[in-house]
């Protein structure tokens, strides 16, 4: 077997640094397990009952995110979600939400999304030249979540709590075949504030 | 132009493409009609100088189909309302 076969991080081949400093710090967050979860039209009410059940969490009805216990829900469209499971393996979609299929329709697509989490002072200030929508502290806030559109690819956005340092911390979503676009895009907008990548984070 | 999407707020006009008429849909084509009523199910569309409803398709954001009730001389925008949720 050759190294040809070894996984590998969709960003090995781009360069990791841009400018000086650390305004944007961008952080690969591989290895979740993604979901999409659209409930079948007269079964919102069953699907939201059996998933408060078992994931103890009130499905979103806006675009807002909530997680515990490792799994993060996030609502993308009305009465659809993204599911996202950390470190949950191949049986996330196949055993953990396979009892949600007799109310929504259920896709995995973990292999589907490559996901950036951008931290640092300066991250609303690059994204704001990349995407048509108001990132101010007080109209994306904490657990709200947005899809829009970045240089043509389509991508999902959610605001984490605030890093401890207080600096704000974004998480993107996109399509993998539009990873290293997306990469590029941010690393150049970041060029001016310093950018800097780092291998997967767990959490 | 922001059109303010009911489940992703007020978005600009870039994301979102536009079909038209939203009333003529009522007319959709039927083998009991005529020839020339279903030409003019299929292909006739209003559109008028003023308040108009109309559907446009959120692309890029939440993917919903919106009815919008628009003045197409200023751009003012009355309402919009999720498809799925239309009233007659
Ligand atoms: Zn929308």
């Amino acid at each position: 077997m050759s190294d040809e076969c070894a996984a590998r991080s969709i960003f090995a081949a781009v360069p990791h640094t841009a400018g000086t400093g650390r305004g944007v710090i961008a952080i690969e967050r591989d290895g979740l397990a993604i979901a999409h979860l659209a409930a079948r039209a007269t079964q919102l009410a069953q699907l939201t009952e059996r998933f408060r059940e078992h994931f103890g969490m009130v499905l979103p009805d806006g675009a807002r995110r909530v997680a515990a216990h490792g799994v993060a829900v996030a609502g993308i469209a009305p009465q659809r979600w993204l599911l996202i499971g950390e470190d949950a393996g191949e049986e996330f979609v196949s055993g953990r939400l396979a009892l949600l299929e007799h109310y929504a329709a259920l896709v995995e697509l973990s292999d589907a999304y490559a996901v950036l989490r951008l931290r640092g002072a300066q991250v609303r200030a690059s994204l704001a030249k990349l995407v048509p929508i108001d990132l101010h502290d007080t109209r994306f806030r904490p657990g709200d979540v947005a899809q829009t559109v970045l240089e043509h690819m389509p991508v999902t956005l959610w605001r984490l709590e605030d890093a401890p340092t207080g600096e704000p911390m974004i998480e993107l979503a996109v399509g993998r075949s539009f990873a290293v676009s997306l990469y590029e895009a941010l690393r150049e907008s970041a060029t001016e504030f310093g950018f800097c990548f780092e291998p997967t984070a767990k959490g | 132009m922001r059109i303010n999407c009911p489940f992703c707020g007020e978005r600009d006009l870039s994301e979102f493409s536009y079909l038209g008429d939203a009333d003529s849909a009522k007319a959709i084509a039927s083998a009991a009609q005529s020839e020339r009523e279903q030409i003019d199910a299929v292909y006739l569309r209003a559109n008028p100088a003023g308040v108009h409803r109309e559907l446009w398709y959120h692309a890029f954001g939440c993917g919903s189909w919106l009815n919008v009730t628009r003045d197409t001389r200023t751009h003012e925008i009355f309402a919009v309302q999720l498809s799925r949720e239309r009233t007659p």
